[in-house]
């Protein structure tokens, strides 16, 4: 195992946890209404490095920003944590078997992310009813998938432009 | 905008039929949970997973609750529900306002309050997850 990607990989996760508690820390609307910047590195990762990579860095950025903002092993961890995980799997796979542009998988990742956090809440708290807040969170799950998407995305040109993108490999 | 320019063209065809297919569900779950008929609505108050008898929203009241956390303050009024105090840390349920429609439903999740407003004719419109 290459030491530098280790190294890199491991930078990555930390600037991903950054972003998240900046997230978690900035006043919001509605505390689920995030962009998920958290996920701007992971899908960085996913592109850049594989999934495996990008399963270390959501696990990494989950278990920290657990421990920091005082949520692990709550509710709000399991159905946040279970979520993100399964999302990020969807889009892995996702990333095999289609041809989805960046902003696509973000859109796709979000989704899968939204539906499945609704999912959990029902089975983990036994709310019922949820279905009601579909429509809504649907709706942010494709903004925020597709500004998260393009963002990335425009990361990803500037590396290549640079001359980066092969040498972080 | 000249920004935009370099994001032209990057949509693929697997892109274009995902939003197609997210736009399409959420037209699909908003339509499906529409139900405005009036009749005798009646608010159902889960703490803890454990329901309340129903409450009727056609008369004025004010309800307190007891959930893990301590006392969520629920208003009846015109005939609509809000949740007016929570001992939570965002205050999310608060910020909902209210419910009156058959299907609609408020939670303060941190103290386990889920309420929803059920009775009425009920149409076509009717949730889709159910027992």
């Amino acid at each position: 195992m290459n030491v530098n990607r280790t190294a890199r990989i491991a930078t990555l996760a930390a600037f991903a946890l950054i972003l998240f508690l900046f997230e978690a820390l900035a006043p919001r609307m509605l505390p689920w209404m995030k962009l998920g910047l958290g996920n701007l590195v992971t899908l960085l990762v996913l592109l850049a490095y594989g999934f495996p990579a990008a399963l270390s860095v959501a696990v990494v950025k989950l278990l920290v920003g657990g421990l920091v903002t005082g949520t692990l092993a709550g509710p709000a961890f399991v159905i946040g944590g279970g979520a993100g995980l399964l999302s990020l799997t969807a889009m892995a796979a996702a990333r095999r078997l289609l041809v989805l542009s960046t902003v696509g998988l973000s859109i796709l990742g979000a989704i899968t992310h939204q539906l499945v956090q609704l999912i959990l809440a029902r089975a983990y708290l036994g709310i019922e009813g949820l279905s009601h807040f579909l429509p809504l969170f649907l709706t942010w799950g494709l903004l925020s998938g597709g500004i998260v998407g393009l963002i990335v995305y425009w990361v990803v040109q500037r590396l290549r432009a640079a001359g980066w993108w092969e040498r972080i490999q | 905008m000249s920004i935009w320019n370099e994001f032209r063209g990057i949509l693929t065809l697997a892109d274009k039929v995902l939003i197609l297919c997210a736009i399409v569900g959420i037209i699909g779950t908003a339509l499906g949970s529409c139900d405005r008929t009036l009749g005798q609505h009646e608010l159902v108050i889960e703490i803890d997973g454990r329901p309340m008898p129903p409450v009727p929203l056609a008369d004025d009241r004010q309800l307190a609750v007891i959930g893990p956390l301590g006392t969520t303050r629920i208003s009846i009024q015109n005939r609509a529900a809000r949740i007016t105090h929570s001992p939570c840390t965002n205050k999310v349920c608060v910020s909902f306002g209210q419910v009156r429609y058959s299907g609609q439903l408020a939670v303060c999740l941190p103290n386990a309050v889920v309420m929803r407003v059920v009775g009425g004719e009920t149409s076509a419109g009717v949730d889709a997850i159910s027992h």
